[in-house]
């Protein structure tokens, strides 16, 4: 995707094992970023839970609590051990959504790999959870319900959760870059078209940024960064409890 | 106009179809999804939280099918479009 001049990859090859990889340095450097970032939240905050209750800890239960109260209601007693996986998850995604708005970062989730790497995580805990409870036999029976016939729309459909569930937070984080890098030069050339001079659209291009961002990097980073988690919770519960 | 420059205007045609005719459904369904979720829960406001939290998952199911449109729109701007 080097067309769109946003992403800028490198190749590493080892002739030894004949083994070549395409990476993002900026986006491995950002992942980065954002990890030491929820660690760093998480020893602030742990601190307070110890003591007595106080904002930051009512911050920690309150995101806790609710995630508790959606898997408890999804899968019942046993859904409490995916509690921390899913707010790992939603805390990743959003801050590393949140990331992209502040100038020169880059959210890491502007990257189809990562949005890939979550969503295959997803795929896997959810397939092994669902065999461990149910049991290879009526797992793999899951598979021909309601008909026999039904296999190979049922092995569609479970990767194609897997790709929606993974575009999804790549196409609306990376639709929020694209506008946003755009914008500006739009309404240079519309402001040249009719004749006005390009200092004369700084304003303008001030407060397209700071719509686009606050629009795309905030509220849609926020709002992807719930769904993404619920249907996490939702995809492992549908392939535990059906 | 060759042949290979005849391709890539049709690829970036068809992945501007591809990405506008496949969003008109689902940006239906979740528009039909929004107003229900708003008059249950002017009916009900109590039960807001809730609703919430369904009514994003089932916008997001209802947004697959456009997801689909620009998979492949994304498919035919860079694998054909950029050859």
């Amino acid at each position: 995707m080097n067309d769109v001049g946003l992403i800028a990859t490198k190749t590493l090859f080892i002739p030894e094992l004949n083994f070549k990889v395409t990476y993002n340095p900026q986006i491995l450097l950002f992942s980065w970023v954002v990890i030491l970032l929820i660690f760093g939240l998480g020893l602030f905050l742990i601190r307070a839970v110890k003591g007595a209750p106080s904002r930051r800890s009512a911050l920690l239960e309150t995101l806790y609590g609710s995630f508790s109260n959606m898997a408890t209601e999804a899968m019942g007693a046993d859904g409490r051990k995916f509690v921390p996986l899913v707010v790992t998850i939603f805390l990743f995604v959003l801050i590393s959504n949140w990331l992209g708005v502040v100038p020169g970062l880059q959210s890491p989730t502007k990257d189809l790999n990562t949005c890939l790497a979550l969503g295959f995580l997803v795929f896997v805990v959810a397939h092994t959870s669902a065999m461990r409870k149910k049991g290879l036999k009526s797992y793999l029976k899951g598979y021909f319900e309601p008909f026999f016939f039904f296999l190979p729309i049922n092995i569609v459909g479970e990767f194609g959760k897997l790709v929606s569930h993974s575009f999804r937070l790549f196409g609306n984080i990376f639709a929020g870059a694209i506008i946003f890098a755009l914008s500006g030069p739009v309404i240079i050339k519309t402001f040249n078209a009719i004749g006005l001079p390009t200092y004369s659209a700084s304003p303008f291009i001030l407060g397209a940024l700071l719509i686009s961002q606050a629009f795309f990097g905030l509220f849609v980073g926020t709002v992807q960064a719930l769904v993404f988690a619920l249907l996490a919770l939702t995809y492992i519960a549908i392939l535990r409890e059906a | 106009m060759s042949a290979h420059e005849l391709i890539r205007v049709v690829a970036f045609a068809a992945s501007a179809i591809c990405m506008g005719l496949g969003a008109v459904g689902s940006a239906v369904g979740i528009g039909i999804i929004g107003g229900k979720d708003i008059r249950g829960s002017s009916i009900n406001p109590k039960q807001q939280g809730a609703l919430l939290k369904t009514m994003l998952i089932a916008m997001a199911i209802a947004s697959t099918t456009a997801i689909y449109a620009l998979l492949v729109a994304l498919l035919l701007l860079f694998l054909i479009g950029a050859v």
